[in-house]
Parts: C-alpha cells; sequence; structure tokens
C-alpha cells in the first residue's frame, strides 16, 4: 500500500513542482512546497492512528480498506486516466500502466 | 513535570505498530518530494508525464482492486465490502467537482487532436472554446482561461492563441502551482489514512495474495 501511494506520490511532486519552478526559476522553492505537500501524508496516517483507531476492529478495518480501495479506483478513473490522456502520449500512458500494474501484481505475489 | 508528560503519552498511544504506519506514510508523502525533484531536473515532458501518470494508474488499480476489493470480498463477505467499496467511490466522485481544478503546464505539446483522446473521455474537452487549437496548446487551468482577457476567436492562429496563454502563464502559473498544493495536500491526507491502516495490517496479507492470484 505504502509503495502503491508513493509511486503515485511522484507524479503528483511533479504536478506540484513544475509549475512553481516554471514561474518562479526557483528549484528549492519548488521541491519545497512539493516537500511540504507530501508531508501531509503522515499527518492523515497520524490524525488516523489517533481518533479512528481506537474504535477499529479487524473487520472494521478491512471494511475501511475496502472503501479506501473504492476512493483509489475512483481517482484511477476520474482523475489520473483524464490527465493522463490529456498529455496525448497514449502509448507511453499505457506503457506505464502495464508496468505499474505488473510491480504492483508482482509484489502481491512475491511480497 | 507537565511538560515531561506529555511526550511520554505520546509514545503510550503510539506503539511499534503505530510508528510503523507513520513511518511507511512518511516514506510515501517523501516521494512526493522525488517527484519535486524529477520535474526541477528536468522540466515535464508530455511523454514522461504521461507515463508517470500511467504507472500510477497501473500500481492504484491493481492494489485497489485485486488487494482492497476482491481478496478483502473473498474473507469479510461480498456484500459488506462491495457496499463500503461503492460508497468509497461514491464518496470521492461526488467530493471531486468540490476541489479545485489544475492541469500540469507540460512542455513538448501533443499532436494536433491526436487520436480519440480528444475530448473523449473530459467533460473539460466539451467545455473549451471550440476555438481552442485541440490539444495544441500546453495545458490550460480554469485560471489561466479566466486571466485570459479576450477568448481566441476562430479567425485568430494557434500560434497567437498561444502567445496569450504565454504572457498569461507566468503570472498564474505560481498561483497555480500553490494552488495545486493545496489540493495535492488533501488529498495525502486520507492516502496516510490508507496508508497508516493498511501498515496494520500488513502482517496478515502475505498468505492471502497467494490465495487469491
Amino acid at each position: 500500500m505504502a509503495l502503491a501511494v508513493a509511486v503515485h506520490n511522484i507524479p503528483e511532486g511533479l504536478i506540484v513542482a513544475a509549475p512553481i519552478y516554471a514561474a518562479t526559476g526557483s528549484r528549492r522553492y519548488a521541491l519545497g512546497t512539493a516537500f511540504v505537500s507530501g508531508l501531509s501524508e503522515p499527518v492523515g496516517a497520524l490524525l488516523a492512528l489517533l481518533f479512528v483507531k481506537p474504535f477499529l476492529t479487524p473487520l472494521r478495518l478491512q471494511l475501511m480498506l475496502a472503501f479506501v480501495g473504492g476512493i483509489m479506483t475512483a481517482v484511477c478513473w476520474v482523475e489520473l486516466l483524464p490527465e493522463g490522456r490529456r498529455c496525448k502520449r497514449d502509448a507511453q500512458l499505457a506503457r506505464g500502466t502495464l508496468l505499474g500494474g505488473a510491480i504492483m501484481a508482482a509484489t502481491l505475489v512475491y511480497v | 513535570m507537565e511538560d515531561a508528560a506529555a511526550p511520554w503519552r505520546v509514545t503510550q498511544l503510539l506503539g511499534p505498530a503505530e510508528l510503523k504506519a507513520l513511518a511507511w506514510s512518511t516514506l510515501a508523502g517523501l516521494a512526493t518530494t522525488l517527484g519535486g525533484l524529477l520535474a526541477i531536473i528536468k522540466r515535464p515532458e508530455a511523454g514522461l508525464l504521461a507515463f508517470l501518470l500511467g504507472t500510477a494508474i497501473g500500481v492504484m488499480a491493481t492494489l485497489s482492486v485485486l488487494e482492497l476489493i476482491v481478496q478483502n470480498a473473498r474473507e469479510n463477505g461480498v456484500w459488506e465490502v462491495a457496499l463500503c467499496a461503492g460508497a468509497g467511490g461514491l464518496a470521492y466522485v461526488l467530493m471531486e467537482p468540490l476541489l479545485p481544478h489544475f492541469e500540469v503546464p507540460v512542455r513538448g505539446e501533443g499532436g494536433p487532436g491526436g487520436g480519440g483522446a480528444s475530448g473523449a473521455l473530459s467533460a473539460e474537452a466539451e467545455v473549451l472554446p471550440a476555438a481552442e487549437p485541440a490539444g495544441r496548446v500546453t495545458r490550460r487551468s480554469e485560471a489561466l482561461r479566466i486571466a485570459e482577457a479576450k477568448p481566441p476567436s476562430a479567425a485568430e492562429s494557434a500560434a497567437s492563441a498561444a502567445a496569450v496563454v504565454e504572457t498569461a502563464r507566468k503570472d498564474n502559473l505560481l498561483r497555480l502551482g500553490f494552488l495545486m498544493a493545496v489540493t495535492m495536500t488533501l488529498h495525502n491526507l486520507p492516502e496516510g489514512f490508507a496508508v497508516a491502516f493498511a501498515s496494520l495490517t500488513e502482517g496478515d496479507f502475505g498468505p492471502v495474495r497467494a490465495r487469491i492470484l
């Protein structure tokens, strides 16, 4: 899961940093902003652990993960796919998708 | 005494499993910096961006469908899991229009009207003025479009339209970047949730994975 989110965060960081770099020409500034937006990740995790975990049972955790799975599937379809198509490089998009699916399937089997 | 007690309480709340969850989510968050690094080393070119987005799609779709939904349904009941997954998807779809929208100004233009990509998927594409040289100009955000004083008339050439965007861009890129950062931050919070919860169950996944595949 962490791997999947990490991989998906790479283009996100790119999306954040690219316009700022293009506008300011400051690499440090662009990188810093991407870094800070990435830091919200552990903040979300901390909130989850502190406030939601006390109410968790194993079944509720699994159902929560199913909920997250629904969200992630929706993100793929609603957000990432259209954004990818807009790049007008469908072959590259398809190659990336295959690679990503292969990586993930491999980790599901072997890890 | 109070000061000394506070950190102690925090460590009581966060056992090894929780710290592991936090570590994982921090690592995942740091990947954002990696993307930022990529952006400043090499400006995002359409092909690379498409490839990265594709990788993200492949990874996320595989993970969520196989592991979070299918395997989960086999273990915990098809209906409950289907309901939760559906609720999650629906929640996102309903929430998504409320989030600010941007597109990345990528360098390097796509082929004019390249293939079926033109507007087949995105509703936004239909909203764009018809005069817009299809997919020619780098992606344009709502903000850029508004900032543009006059919409390109049909008579204007693609080049001049691009020039208008070019001048408008610099002023808006910074704002775009920060709005993007805010959006991503909002997106990342629930992701942090997900990583943390997944990490808590990590130990149970191994044998189940073998079974499903």
